[in-house]
């Protein structure tokens, strides 16, 4: 019988606290603000929050597939595919005395400049979420600025008025003469910032769906090459095992070798799935921040979704390094 | 591009299987003790691994060249956006400066009061 992972994967519930608390805070926080009418920052801060997580996700398996396409050409080259050996030579490319470069550069070499990219890409990408959080701060255009405002203007009227030795009006008068001019300011503002923010996420967004189809794309790249480098590793311990000069104990050594090769990849490529449907819940995710913003009522399934893939690949990352 | 594989790799997913398939093939002949078979097997499997090694170096080769161009459009849009938050706060300050002059301005009424009283 066959057994395969096509349907949906059931794993050990493993929940770091720290990360599931910062989690929930933001779902509440999402939750709490729905229906209020200034902008809610918090489901600007999950995406940046899920960005970040999918960045690190991403390094993470790239950094495995480095690794491994690095480790499987120095096995090959030693083995006897000494021709290999040419591609290590770097050269100087003409006119550029910082750069450098391979006739017939290895895999791993490959590997490492694509896990360069994907995490510029990434960086960006985190950078962009970062600025929407700025833009969505409450603090930007915060109470507490425009009331030191008021009251500094106050202090000004009074000092101003009681020099040119006019009887003075009360505090009071004076005080909701410049709260409502500060208000007014305040008002004005918030609406730039709510304008600023609703042209950005309107405008960007098929900069965003491509971010997205080139980050989902990395994904599947990522995926083949930790595919090649499990089928090499894979097939070598078996070949192994099928020697019939090996020892019992030899093969049993081995096979449990496979069995724990076999039980990461399941894991690995698990982390890779959820990256990939992260990429493919954003280009949603970041639509929905701007109908949050014209509608507070607005639901935010895809925000949540991204959430929810966050502390997934959160949670896998923390059983393979205990794996490890 | 959407979030399905592209033609190339499904060109790709279908040469690994392939290649997987000559391995299961090399193993069953090892087992059933025919090593000269699996050599062979081996041999050729060897090859086609080497195709696509270099086939998943060209796609993420290509992906890096298409990474290029998005990234400069997202740093684009990021610079205009800090352009929006820097214009907010620099509005703000303009406040803050003006309730400033208010009040330099109105130090500058109560001296010249004084010296007016002076005369």
């Amino acid at each position: 019988m066959m057994i395969s992972n096509t349907q949906k994967s059931t794993f050990i519930v493993h929940r770091p606290l720290c990360f599931l608390a910062s989690i929930l805070a933001i779902v509440l926080a999402i939750f709490g603000v729905a229906g209020c009418a200034s902008i809610s920052p918090a489901p600007f801060t999950a995406l940046t929050t899920s960005i970040q997580k999918v960045r690190d996700g991403a390094d993470a398996s790239l950094s495995l597939v480095h690794e491994r396409t690095r480790d499987r050409y120095i096995a090959e080259v030693a083995a006897g595919d000494v021709a290999k050996v040419e591609g290590l030579l770097l050269t100087q490319p003409a006119g550029d005395p910082f750069g450098w470069a391979s006739s017939d550069p290895p895999l791993f070499l490959k590997v490492a400049r694509f896990r360069e990219g994907v995490h510029r890409l990434n960086s960006v990408l985190v950078g962009y979420a970062g600025l929407l959080s700025q833009l969505a701060s409450p603090d930007l255009v915060s109470p507490e600025q425009f009331d030191q405002l008021a009251r500094d203007l106050n202090a000004n009227l009074r000092t101003s008025v009681q020099a040119l030795g006019v009887s003075a009006p009360s505090d009071k008068e004076i005080a909701i003469f410049s709260t409502l001019s500060a208000a007014a300011f305040q008002a004005y503002l918030k609406n730039k910032q709510r304008s600023s923010l609703l042209k950005a996420l309107h405008s960007n967004q098929p900069a965003i769906q491509e971010a997205a189809e080139l980050g989902a794309s990395a994904v599947r790249i990522t995926t083949m090459a930790l595919r090649n480098e499990y089928h090499h590793s894979s097939a070598k311990l078996a070949a192994l095992i099928a020697n019939p000069k090996m020892s019992d104990s030899g093969k049993q050594t081995t096979l449990r070798e496979l069995i724990e090769l076999d039980e990461k990849f399941i894991k690995e490529i698990s982390v890779l799935r959820t990256l990939h449907q992260s990429y493919a819940a954003l280009p949603a995710a970041h639509q929905e921040l701007a109908a949050g913003l014209v509608d507070p009522k607005h639901g935010l399934p895809m925000i949540l979704e991204l959430l929810e893939k966050a502390r997934d690949l959160n949670r896998l990352h923390d059983e393979l390094s205990k794996g490890d | 591009m959407a979030f399905e594989q592209t033609q190339k790799e499904k060109v790709i997913e279908s040469l690994m299987a392939e290649h997987r398939q000559g391995q299961i093939a090399e193993i069953n002949l090892r087992l059933q003790d025919k090593p000269d078979e699996a050599e062979k097997i081996w041999q050729s499997n060897s090859r086609l691994s080497a195709e696509i090694d270099i086939l998943i170096g060209q796609m993420m080769d290509e992906w890096i060249g298409n990474a290029e161009r998005a990234i400069k459009g997202l740093e684009k849009i990021s610079a205009k956006l800090e352009a929006a938050v820097a214009e907010i706060k620099k509005q703000i300050h303009v406040a803050q400066n003006v309730v400033k002059i208010i009040g330099l301005l109105d130090d500058a009424v109560a001296i010249a009061k004084k010296v007016v009283k002076g005369f």
